[in-house]
């Protein structure tokens, strides 16, 4: 049985024009992926801009003053000074304040005798600003301390990020959300487009045609692998020319992740429609089964380490985990072999498994 | 007319709680998204691998790693070489590593600080920086050695967080559950109501019943509110049961906030629905408010930390001030006074999408 180039190219042309023909595919074919790429590219972000501090400073002296000009002098902090502590507690409590530094009133003659502290309130709602504040703060008070003379902590701690020196979540989220973009429109463009073929007998009607069954599969298969391909390489270049992330790894090696869990999305997406025959419930499920799993499941944008045993183990079944992996890894590490060709065989295995999955839902007979 | 209005609600909610397609619509996704989101949704450090070398082997060495071990925050992996780290690093199995240099008992000893290397992938800064700020609070109060006091020593930091003292995600997420999926299952029952009865040709036989436009337009809007109230309440309750979250504030605040902005999203919901033909369309449409309005809310990610362009954005998005309503009495114990600033701005929200759904209702409906 050999394909005729010429009936393929024929189906690959009505998928195209059905695609283009109703608005709701198009919307998600086009305009999502800028949308979500936008959205989510500027508003997900982990990095706080600016955290609002309040010290509070009864008694103010030479070494308070200092603390206040050392936050001051940080770019993180919008810093307000204090006499009394209710108000800025107050202030706290409402959500206006990320933290409150405070000195107690007999601050200087207790650093002479050794027991001074300084009290630090976070606002605990967000628990990882108020981390991320905690961080920041501890470092302004260390640096203002040896500014001081003070006998230094016991231990200095040097850090160095690697990958990513200014540690900005921005260059991790970037690459990732390739992942998020790529689900809607490998499988849930091409569950709603092929399920409506199914439901409205279309199908059947090409069944009937003298199209094979290979034509008939590559021609529903192929246009949503090229968009999904597409898609891959505006979010990239996105990345690079937009949010400045470095691109560290080789474009092959992206390139080829892209196609594989392109093909692993539109292959769950076709398997979905042929298996439900219905556009609503196909949505439904792709919805739930690959979309939602990308954004949360992924390692996107929560670390699967800190997850739950049980559900870190789930992790290993979406392929968005293997992928956003791949991402990450090339955008920042670079050519890491040794988890390029994990992620890239899982992903492999993954691919060949529902696109023959996909493939068996096209069989030229009805039941 | 409210005799007339009660039968076609009872008949709306009838046909969502009888059609298998609507009922996953409605019920599938709360559930999911309940546990997916709140065991998921986590940016806290968790006995998250941390790779260790040791080049000082000393007593103080080994007395910090105990530290370490003894930390709930890391799950300790031992290396015996740099190479080893850079290894462990590069393919994740560590997410950062800390290098203890030689002659780290010797600095101790002198009085002097002594160096402690922290190594972290950046391709997960955010974990990367929690790492970092576990580990600084750990040295500052790794103290081994009594030290005479010829300066002042460094005043320590004593951290308290309001709220939430462990800092842990799930207090942050769990309650903001309460807004989202309230709002999934306004829109889910709203958005679909009338392009559902157009698809099944019903809609003309609405049309004949003596029913009025604005009869028609509540009978359509009230069944999802109704629907999303209850939901809603159901994740309150599991907060509260399950997952233990503590109601601080006066659950009536929450009640009458929550019932603003079921009305406020079940009119962008109606509109949805007057303007599309088929359910599809009506799932597509649902899924370009929902999305950007989820990450726009500051669910997952603080709006603060958003260019100011898209803060300004953020100020027409109902979720966004009904996630501060349900933190603000769920965990800082606000009540009602506290939080007019944020359920005004919904009442108006609601108030605009309601005109424009009953100006589409009347164009494209009736």
């Amino acid at each position: 049985m050999s394909a005729s180039w010429r009936r393929l190219r024929a189906l690959l042309r009505k998928e195209w024009l059905q695609i283009l023909r109703d608005p709701s595919s198009f919307a998600i074919a086009f305009l999502l992926p800028v949308l979500l790429l936008v959205i989510i590219g500027f508003g997900v972000s982990l990095d706080p801009r600016t955290l609002r501090v309040a010290v509070v400073v009864p008694t103010p002296s030479a070494a308070s003053d200092e603390l206040i000009a050392a936050l001051k002098g940080s770019p993180w902090f919008q810093v307000e000074v204090a006499r009394a502590r209710q108000p800025a507690e107050a202030r706290l409590a409402r959500g206006e304040l990320h933290a409150v530094l405070a000195l107690d009133g007999e601050f200087a003659g207790r650093l002479a005798a050794g027991t001074a502290h300084i009290q630090l309130l976070l606002d605990g709602v967000d628990a990882n600003t108020a981390r991320l504040t905690e961080g920041y703060l501890r470092g302004v008070v260390a640096l203002w301390a040896a500014r001081q003379g003070w006998q230094p902590a016991p231990l200095q701690i040097e850090t160095r990020m690697w990958f990513n020196t200014a540690a900005e979540s921005r260059d991790f989220l970037i690459p990732g959300l390739t992942a998020v973009v790529l689900t809607l429109t490998g499988a849930l463009l091409t569950a709603m487009v092929v399920a409506r073929a199914w439901e409205r007998g279309t199908m059947e009607g090409l069944f009937a045609s003298p199209a094979r069954r290979l034509e008939i599969f590559l021609g529903a298969f192929l246009p949503y692998l090229l968009m999904g391909f597409a898609a891959s390489a505006l979010v990239a270049a996105a990345a690079v020319w937009v949010f400045q992330v470095p691109l560290r790894g080789s474009l092959p090696f992206l390139a080829l992740a892209a196609l594989l869990y392109v093909t692993v999305m539109a292959g769950w997406g076709l398997a979905v429609s042929a298996a439900t025959r219905h556009q609503f419930l196909a949505a439904q499920i792709v919805l739930y089964s690959s979309l939602l799993p990308s954004f949360m499941l992924s390692g996107f944008l929560f670390d699967i380490a800190s997850m739950p045993a049980w559900l870190q183990a789930l992790t290993l079944l979406v392929p968005a985990r293997w992928y956003v992996s791949l991402q990450q890894t090339l955008f920042l590490a670079g050519d890491v072999a040794a988890l390029l060709l994990r992620d890239l065989a899982v992903l492999a295995l993954m691919a060949l498994a529902l696109a023959l999955l996909a493939y068996r839902g096209f069989r030229k007979r009805l039941d | 007319m409210w005799r007339r209005l009660a039968a076609l609600v009872r008949k709306e909610l009838l046909v969502f709680l009888q059609d298998p397609r609507a009922r996953i619509v409605v019920l599938a996704p709360p559930v999911i998204q309940l546990f997916v989101f709140a065991y998921a949704a986590t940016f806290d450090v968790r006995h998250v691998p941390l790779a260790v070398l040791d080049r000082d082997r000393t007593g103080l060495s080994r007395a910090f790693i105990a530290r370490l071990e003894g930390a709930p925050d890391f799950r300790l992996v031992r290396a015996s070489a740099e190479a080893e780290l850079r290894r462990l690093i590069d393919r994740q199995r560590v997410v950062g590593a800390v290098v203890i240099r030689e002659g780290f008992a010797r600095e101790l000893l002198a009085g002097r600080p002594a160096p402690v290397q922290l190594l972290l992938d950046g391709r997960g800064s955010n974990t990367a920086q929690a790492v970092a700020t576990y580990l600084r609070r750990i040295a500052a109060d790794f103290r081994p050695l009594e030290t005479e006091a010829e300066r002042p020593r460094a005043p320590p930091l004593a951290v308290r967080a309001w709220f939430n003292p462990n800092l842990e995600s799930v207090a942050f997420v769990v309650p903001a559950l309460v807004a989202m999926i309230t709002m999934v299952a306004v829109m889910g029952v709203t958005g679909l109501a009338i392009a559902r009865e157009r698809e099944l040709g019903t809609m003309d036989q609405l049309m004949v019943t003596p029913l009025r436009p604005l009869e028609l337009a509540l009978g359509k809007l009230l069944p999802g509110v109704l629907l999303g109230l209850v939901e809603g309440a159901l994740v309150v309750a599991v907060a509260i049961l399950w997952f233990e979250i503590p109601l601080r504030g006066p659950l009536l605040t929450l009640a009458l906030a929550l019932l603003v902005f079921a009305v406020a999203v079940a009119g962008v919901g109606l509109m949805i629905s007057a303007l599309v033909r088929t359910q599809q369309q009506a799932m597509v449409a649902l899924f370009f408010f929902i999305a950007p309005a989820a990450i726009l809310s500051g669910f997952a990610t603080p709006i603060d930390n958003m260019p100011d362009w898209l803060q300004q954005v953020t100020l027409i998005n109902p979720l966004r001030y009904m996630i501060t309503v349900v933190r603000g009495v769920f965990l800082r114990g606000l009540g009602l006074e506290e939080l007019a600033g944020e359920i005004w701005p919904m009442a108006l929200i609601g108030l605009i999408t309601l005109t424009l759904a009953a100006l589409v209702f009347r164009r494209h409906v009736t």
